[in-house]
């Protein structure tokens, strides 16, 4: 376990390590239990004890576990100000009623009959004395407390001016008292408080920190000052500290020094740099840091006065982003030169990096918007760009001017485009156009390989050691060419499916093929693929890169996983049944944890053997010898038992003994047992998982998964060993399993119980019957007060009955008379579809009928969706574009029948003369509220009809009389040669409006 | 291979309507018909298709019930809903439990049959108003703490232009991708949305 924390410290502040933190905030929507923190400590169990004013919460890097004076007896007060652990794991938490001992279940409360000065003052600060006992801080009270009774510090101990009192650790476990005058230390043997060191003038000192090499630091309003020969020197400047007023100074185990400023929030101190760096915090209050802790894990945990509890944790991965130049985010290629130049194609133009820095191209002018297929650096250095959309074609790019090269397999005015670019051992630079492949080597091109297999863009490209080129063709599989045969592989085959994205080639020749569905493998001619039910984390292969310590690093949408290729290999042999893959994302610094692919090149590896990865958040940057494995694994604990009968065990609480002995069930538990168990991890809870079993019910372990409950039904009278263990994220399981027993007492059946049981049962019929009438009653009264509505309801049944029906009459007719007459195969062919149109027609308007008819659909939302509907199926029809443009979510407001026909009619007949008349490519559909009115839009790019003057063409006439039947309007707004727009605007008071009375 | 195809659907008409079509088109075959969820339950699971046509409607158990329940046997069968009327909120609602698509009763049989075929490639349709909820549902969700519940940017992307029209042919287009990519794209936000729909579950059985 050490080992696991020393190794993970070191590489944290290795030379390389890329200097980011990666923050995770929980506030009390994820269950805590208010977000002022007022103390937080990870205890010897792996637990994360947070304080707030509302309740103690344990944490186990998935759920809050809350314990507050209503459900914990002993917790007198639920305002926590203060935890701290002694040697002996005795938590100790500082409430507002007095100092709370939890040790082995059992709680103790200490308070002004032990010796502490103050009733209604909490305890604010807690330090284990390092030879027993706990120094505690009320008020400015400070003293030490121990076996049972609190000693008060004084002038007999040699302490100072009384204002203004905190205390801070000493290197050797003591104390550093501050106060408004200067600063004395008491040492944990010391009997006597030092002199005074007093503070220089005039500032007001806030914090003190004695670093690991044991030089004072100290936090003032005036900045931070650090102790040299003996007098405070500023030292704010030197180390680039942002912001004032110092407010807290702290050094976790792993040595670096963190401060918080009044004005700039969180900083650490970057080793390399040698300069504090901020943390850029989330939310409002992110400069009000409260308290603070680094886990055994390395995070650092960071309470704050309103913001909730911060995870930080350090990033190993480096993203390059906009923020560091690049064009844009969204990286779509990227190509890593043989000199270790990173070339980068960016939704918005090409950037490289090269030596840390990155350049962005153009540097100055804009220039318009370039799709980049694909970007790739030959043998000698040249840079080759492939452009898409207009002005596609292949370019060579000098670092300022692309040149356009004439490609045999891209002719200047194809349509077709290049997606892949390969650089083979042999340094031959393949080009993979839409029909033909073909190389350039020093500066010549060789022979195009063409065949009718490549029947679309090449969307992966590699040349292997036998010299046979590997292309994939999106949508038909992959393409072998050798000795001038083309072989083709497919799903059929046993490929993953047709549209390869991503080829590698390992060092025994093994191919391995990425695509949306998966890895495959192609081995001595055999195809196998490998899927997330082999243990991938998920089937999109957008890239697939490999380390110097034999793992795969594969880009998916949902991060990059490492993966043994030692063992993909004995999956796909079947000599395992699964493999084992890390993951990699954004709480590990990618910016976006979606990579992108479809383009080749889109990864790959530098000399010194870093990682690049193009993914929707810039470039991925990852150094595998920074990713060492943290060995640690968590250890299981029970944290709640419960039965049909209730609650059955609940350690944790201090009245409650630990998970001592063996638990006795009640009669009749066995029929359901659930045990809920946790494994404290707070750095990756998600990737834990758990096995368990129960002997002598279940000897064999069951793979739970990240289930954190195992559930037993029907389980016989007994002695019972519940066991469980848990895996770290690298797969390795915990060898000693956690053990719970427990027996399950025989059942038996009284006489007495049983007659408690019935007549609890019929006291429960009896309230259900009684419910349930109460139940009818109301519905009755509601059926009443929509009486009127059923009435119109009624009336649209009618209609619907004698409309369709009549129509429906129509319709077997038709059909009957096809079924007497004797047709020729054309004429009935012709009968026949004419019936699909009218029956297909019925069913249209009657599915119309019913949206109407149905009150479920009285909202404007299920309007704005029908008008949607209506809007797309009409310009599908006329091979038209749709925009839509509504508000996401719109307010639940009524809208009648009534409304709602009058409305669709009107917009349809706006379709319409938008569809028939305007010569439009596209038609839009807009709706907006404004706090009296719904204004529906519908605008076309077409001619820009102007309304005609008669008013009654075109269906004006009847749009406006159903926009006044809703005392709405229709504004007809045609702008000559760029559309037409219609607008209605509708009171929102009549949408909900009963008919007029006729 | 032929894809296996299941109708549940109590409507007889239609249900041999569909397993003549599907009978008489290469490419597919008609698995075990069911005229309720209860007989669905209990024939599917033993009888995987590949894909089943599912009625939104049944008697007693629903559609969506039955989805559900199969899903969680049958993880590599996908579902389509039928309906009569396009019911958004019960498409949706379908969708979280487990459904990969949603078909109109009344559509053309060559569309029927596509959108099979599609399903069964690994792509999923989504239409313009299953978008607008789903971006909804997916902002009131507000930050959720596990990422594999929350959508990815191109996802957002995705998810955004279909809300505002576009067809999945017109965003691979816009975005610069594949359409086939889009169409997994689609299937992983449905799949978002039932992990979101288990964990909902689960937080409610757990605040009881």
């Amino acid at each position: 376990m050490f080992l696991g924390f020393a190794t993970s410290a070191l590489s944290l502040f290795a030379e390389d390590w890329p200097g980011g933190w990666h923050v995770q905030k929980w506030s009390s929507e994820h269950g805590l239990p208010q977000n002022n923190v007022r103390a937080v400590l990870q205890s010897r169990s792996g637990y994360l004890w947070v304080g707030t004013l509302m309740g103690l919460a344990r944490f186990d890097g998935m759920n809050f576990r809350v314990f507050t004076h209503t459900d914990t007896p002993g917790l007198v007060s639920d305002t926590i100000c203060a935890l701290a652990e002694d040697e002996s794991g005795a938590l100790w938490v500082g409430t507002q009623k007095g100092l709370i001992q939890w040790e082995n279940g059992v709680s103790k409360l200490w308070n002004t009959n032990h010796g502490f000065p103050f009733a209604g003052n909490g305890i604010q600060q807690l330090q284990a004395h390092p030879k027993g006992g706990i120094w505690f801080r009320q008020g400015n009270a400070v003293g030490l407390f121990k076996d049972g009774q609190a000693k008060l510090y004084g002038k007999a101990d040699g302490l100072g001016a009384e204002s203004g009192r905190r205390f801070y650790s000493t290197l050797k476990g003591g104390i550093l008292m501050s106060s408004r005058t200067g600063l004395q230390r008491l040492e944990p043997d010391d009997v006597r408080f030092s002199a005074l060191l007093p503070w220089p003038a005039p500032s007001d000192f806030w914090c003190v920190l004695e670093d690991d090499h044991g030089v004072l630091w100290a936090g003032s309003e005036a900045g931070l000052f650090r102790l040299e020969h003996n007098k405070w020197e500023p030292q704010s400047a030197r180390y680039g500290v942002q912001g004032q007023w110092v407010t807290r100074l702290l050094q976790f185990h792993s040595g670096t020094i963190w401060l918080a400023t009044k004005e700039k929030g969180l900083q650490f101190l970057n080793l390399n740099r040698r300069r504090f760096e901020s943390v850029p915090l989330p939310g409002g209050h992110w400069h009000d840091v409260g308290c603070m802790c680094q886990d055994e894990e390395g995070n650092v945990w960071v309470g704050t006065g309103g913001g909730g509890l911060l995870r930080l944790r350090p990033t190993k991965i480096r993203s390059w982003g906009q923020a560091d130049g690049l064009p844009h985010d969204d990286v779509r290629t990227l190509c890593a030169a043989p000199d270790g130049t990173i070339w980068i194609g960016s939704e918005l133009g090409l950037a490289r990096i090269r030596n840390n820095r990155v350049e962005a191209f153009p540097r100055s002018r804009p220039e318009p918007r370039q799709r980049i297929g694909a970007i790739g650096v030959d043998a000698n250095g040249t840079v080759w760009v492939s452009k898409l959309g207009e002005g596609r074609g292949l370019f060579r790019f000098d670092g300022k001017d692309y040149q356009r090269v004439e490609h045999p397999a891209l002719p200047t005015n194809s349509t077709h485009s290049i997606h892949s670019f390969h650089l083979d051992r042999a340094g031959r630079f393949w080009i993979a156009g839409r029909g033909s492949v073909n190389y350039i080597s020093n500066g010549v091109f060789g022979p195009k390989i063409s065949s009718p297999e490549f029947k679309a863009e090449a969307s992966a490209l590699w040349f292997d050691r036998r010299e046979h080129l590997w292309v994939g063709v999106a949508g038909f599989g992959l393409k072998r060419c050798y000795e001038g045969k083309v072989q083709s592989l497919t799903s059929r085959d046993g490929l993953c499916d047709d549209r390869p994205i991503s080829i590698y080639e390992d060092a025994d020749g093994t191919l391995w093929v990425g695509s949306e569905s998966g890895l495959s493998r192609i081995k001595d001619g055999r195809v196998t693929a490998l899927r997330t039910q082999d243990g991938l984390v998920e089937n999109v292969i957008n890239q697939i890169l490999e380390d110097q310590y034999g793992y795969f690093w594969l880009g998916g949408l949902r991060g990059i996983h490492r993966v043994r290729r030692a063992d993909l290999n004995a999956r796909a042999e079947g000599r395992i049944a699964r493999v084992h893959c890390l993951e990699y994302g954004e709480p590990d610094g990618m910016a976006s944890s979606e990579t992108n692919g479809e383009r080749q090149p889109c990864g790959g590896r530098t000399a010194d053997g870093r990682l690049w990865f193009a993914s929707m958040g810039g470039v991925v940057e990852i150094d595998p010898k920074l990713l060492v494995p943290d060995e640690k694994i968590p250890r299981v604990t029970i944290e709640q038992v419960e039965s049909v009968n209730g609650l059955a065990f609940r350690p944790g609480i201090p009245s409650q003994p630990w998970a001592a002995g063996l638990l006795q069930l009640p009669p009749g538990s066995g029929r359901l047992i659930g045990l809920h168990y946790s494994a404290p991890s707070l750095t990756a809870a998600e990737q834990i998982r758990f096995q368990h079993r129960l002997e002598p019910a279940y000897t064999g372990w069951h793979d739970a998964g990240e289930e954190r409950t195992a559930f037993y039904t029907g389980l016989r009278p007994g002695k019972y060993r519940f066991q469980v263990r848990a895996s770290n994220p690298h797969g390795v399981w915990r060898e000693e399993p956690t053990t719970f027993a427990f027996t399950l007492a025989p059942r038996f059946y009284e006489r007495r119980s049983l007659q408690v049981a019935a007549g609890v049962l019929l006291l429960l019929v009896g309230l259900a019957v009684h419910q349930w009438r109460i139940h009818v009653i109301r519905r009755l009264e509601k059926l009443e007060r929509d009486q009127a509505l059923i009435v119109e309801r009624a009336r649209i049944a009618e209609d619907l009955h004698d409309d369709l029906g009549a129509n429906l009459t129509g319709l077997a007719l038709k059909a009957e008379l096809t079924r007497r007459q004797q047709l020729l195969p054309d004429q009935l062919a012709r009968h026949l579809s004419d019936l699909v149109t009218t029956a297909r027609g019925l069913s249209d308007s009657m599915r119309e009928a019913i949206w109407l008819a149905n009150p479920r659909h009285d909202t404007l939302e299920s309007l704005a969706s029908q008008l949607a509907r209506q809007t797309e199926s009409l310009a599908t029809d006329a091979g038209l574009r749709v925009r839509l443009d509504l508000p996401p979510a719109l307010p639940n407001l009524r809208v009648s029948s009534r409304a709602r026909h009058q409305l669709c009619l009107a917009v349809k007949e706006a379709l319409h003369n938008a569809v028939k008349h305007a010569d439009a490519r596209e038609i839009r559909l807009g709706l907006t509220l404004s706090p009296t009115e719904l204004e529906l839009s519908v605008s076309d790019d077409g001619r820009g009809l102007v309304q005609p003057v008669n008013g009654e063409g075109q269906g004006v006439g009847n749009m406006r009389e159903r926009l006044a039947r809703l005392d709405g309007a229709v504004a007809w707004d045609p702008v000559p040669d760029s559309g037409t727009r219609v607008l209605f605007r509708i009171p929102l008071q009549s949408l909900n409006s009963l008919p007029p009375a006729s | 291979m032929s894809i296996k195809v299941s109708v549940v659907e109590d409507n007889e008409s239609i249900r041999q309507g569909l397993v003549e079509l599907l009978d008489s088109t290469p490419g597919f075959r008609a698995g075990p018909a069911c005229a309720s969820a209860e007989e669905a339950l209990q024939i599917l699971s033993a009888q995987p298709a590949d894909v089943v046509l599912m009625d939104i409607n049944l008697p007693r158990m629903s559609g969506i019930d039955c989805v559900r329940s199969l899903k969680r046997v049958l993880p590599c069968t996908q579902f389509i809903m039928l309906t009569i009327a396009e019911e958004s909120e019960r498409v949706f609602e379908s969708l979280r439990a487990g459904a990969s698509g949603y078909l109109v009763k009344n559509v053309p049989p060559e569309k029927l049959l596509a959108s099979i075929a599609e399903v069964h490639r690994g792509g999923s349709p989504m239409s313009s108003q299953i978008a607008r909820l789903l971006v909804r549902s997916f902002q009131e969700a507000g930050d959720h703490p596990s990422e594999a519940e929350n959508l990815t940017p191109r996802e957002q992307q995705i998810l955004d232009l279909l809300a505002r029209g576009y067809r999945s042919k017109e965003v691979a287009e816009e975005l610069g991708i594949g359409v086939q990519t889009v169409l997994t794209h689609i299937r992983n936000i449905y799949e978002k949305l039932q992990v979101r729909s288990r964990a909902e579950a689960v937080a409610r059985y757990l605040r009881r």
